[in-house]
């Protein structure tokens, strides 16, 4: 898969954490393609802000096609949305990607040093959203 | 020295719900909350404002216990209507943070956006007995924040406040002898409502999600 | 000295009729506190002074708690102190253990048998806390913040109570990376107020 992946989590107001990933290698993408990405997701936020109140399910499947990208969202109990820019990877693969990244997300926000609905700077946090990018998404 | 090492990160901890015997005492807890409550009793012009205080310190705690237990339920799902969310927290969360359901969920009867969630043995007051200058206080203002968190942080902003109500001559919780009872102590005289008073926007956008 | 095994259980016996309180509200309510502190006060070490005042004022009430409850449970153990050992084991075995749930270890005693470690590896008041600072440039200052420096006010509010004078001090911190958390405690002076002396130095 050449695409790189893109993946956001967005808070009530602004994105908290960014991630792009190449998951051949796990690193940073290129930066050509980061600006229309960046958009794409942001369209799609008020598609999943829509969408959030007529189910229950945290997963909710792809929201968005564009240019050949799917927009797939993951609502956590406290409204936080995980969004994943991708070029059509299947659910289970991105069902379980993003439970281990709530996984991570709620660890984290146990944390008393950390504010809820602030930016996530944990480089600890980072290295295994990015890993767990490279185990389900590559 | 045999000492088992955990994960020397935060986030490869488990997350699970620990065994029973986990736990710390109720007199650990009482000591740090009380504690809590004489520093910002320190810091308070008022009664008001000493409740304000506690109940923001819970609010940011009640946001953490959203995720933490909606996490452990592992059923993925998030809960969209007013009552699922009420039940989420008078069962869910009590159960998480007391080992025991609330005692009851009421409606009120004078006001559509108002429910009432009652404990007779809330874990805050149980060792902290309020002095008698500080009046109307109810230490369960940190309960309250709790709830307010879980609520808000859901999507269900509410104003909640922490009461507390005589218990009637014959009344008798609907649970029975109440799963917190702790020996030694004289059976309580009043139990701990908290009333909860959604928004506006809260009550329609449930009400829209009924047809 | 087969009063080291016996405070182990004794410390179990307590444990268990202790009524019970969650883990996690308890470590939030800390944390609460906590960053309450770290945000009125900003210099960590003037927080670190607060969690040991506020340590004290715990360690002076919980002592008539411990005592009575220690007595019930048979074992008279802590009028017996004969030594500084004794009442470190106390304080580990028991005193941790009926409060915390957890099993402290004692050691490293100095050779004038004044001073002793207590070592924990896990820690109900940090269980998911991670100290801000790792990343930003900014605020490593709050590598110096002290997040469990409670112990040391009640080791030493308790101890007073019993007529001992300590310097309590945490040298190893598993939020700082350490392997387990250390509390070093340094006997000052043994106070007489007439009201006994059980307790002897040997």
């Amino acid at each position: 898969m050449s695409s790189p992946i893109l993946f956001v989590i967005v808070g009530k107001n602004e994105p908290l954490f960014e991630a792009e990933i190449d998951t051949h290698t796990g690193s940073q993408g290129n930066e050509l393609s980061t600006r229309q990405n960046y958009f794409v997701l942001h369209s799609a936020l008020d598609l999943v802000e829509k969408s959030a109140w007529t189910t229950t399910n945290m997963y909710l499947r792809v929201v968005d096609k564009v240019n050949h990208q799917q927009v797939s969202t993951f609502l956590t109990a406290g409204n936080i949305k995980f969004m994943l820019l991708h070029g059509g990877k299947g659910d289970e693969v991105i069902k379980s990607f993003f439970n281990e990244v709530y996984g991570y997300y709620v660890k984290l926000s146990m944390n008393p040093f950390y504010k809820y609905d602030t930016p996530i700077t944990s480089k600890a946090f980072e290295t295994r959203v990015r890993a767990a990018a490279r185990s389900y998404l590559s | 020295m045999n000492l088992n090492k955990a994960p020397s990160n935060i986030l490869d901890r488990p997350l699970d719900r620990p065994r029973s015997s986990d736990g710390v005492s109720l007199s650990a807890f009482a000591y740090i909350y009380s504690e809590l409550v004489q520093y910002h009793q320190g810091r308070a012009a008022s009664i008001s404002e000493l409740e304000r205080r506690l109940e923001s310190a819970g609010y940011g705690v009640g946001l953490k216990i959203l995720e933490l237990v909606a996490y452990r339920a592992k059923e993925s799902k998030r809960e969209t209507r007013l009552m699922s969310i009420l039940h989420f927290v008078s069962s869910y969360v009590w159960k998480t943070l007391f080992g025991k359901s609330a005692d009851s969920l009421e409606r009120s009867i004078d006001h559509a956006d108002e429910y009432m969630i009652v404990d007779y043995e809330p874990i805050t007051s149980t060792f902290v007995s309020v002095p008698s200058d500080l009046g109307q206080l109810s230490v369960d203002a940190y309960l309250s924040g709790i709830i307010a968190g879980v609520l808000d942080g859901a999507g269900f902003s509410a104003r909640v406040t922490a009461h507390s109500v005589k218990i009637e001559e014959g009344e008798v919780p609907p649970t029975g002898s109440g799963g917190f009872s702790v020996p030694g102590m004289p059976p309580r005289k009043e139990k701990a409502v908290f009333l909860v008073k959604f928004s506006p926007e809260v009550l329609s956008r449930d009400a829209a999600l009924e047809r | 000295m087969s009063s080291k095994s016996s405070a182990a259980q004794s410390g179990q016996a307590l444990w268990t009729k202790m009524p019970k309180a969650n883990a996690e509200l308890f470590a939030l309510t800390y944390g609460s506190l906590v960053t309450e502190l770290v945000r009125d006060y900003e210099d960590p070490i003037e927080v670190n002074a607060q969690l040991d005042r506020i340590g004290h004022s715990i360690g002076v009430r919980c002592v008539d708690e411990f005592l009575s409850k220690a007595d019930v449970a048979g074992m008279g153990m802590t009028t017996q102190c004969q030594s500084l050992r004794d009442t470190a084991e106390v304080v580990a075995k028991m005193g941790f253990k009926m409060f915390l749930g957890v099993q402290a270890e004692v050691g490293g005693f100095s050779q004038d048998q004044k001073s002793f470690s207590i070592y924990l590896q896990d820690n109900p008041l940090s269980t998911f806390v991670e100290l801000p600072g790792d990343e930003q440039g900014g605020s490593d200052d709050l590598r110096r913040l002290k997040y469990s420096n409670v112990y040391c006010g009640v080791i030493r509010g308790a101890l007073e109570q019993v007529n001992l004078k300590v310097e309590c001090n945490i040298v190893r911190d598993t939020l700082k990376g350490d392997d387990l958390n250390e509390i070093r405690v340094e006997l000052k002076e043994v106070l007489t107020d007439g009201a006994g002396d059980d307790y002897k130095e040997e």
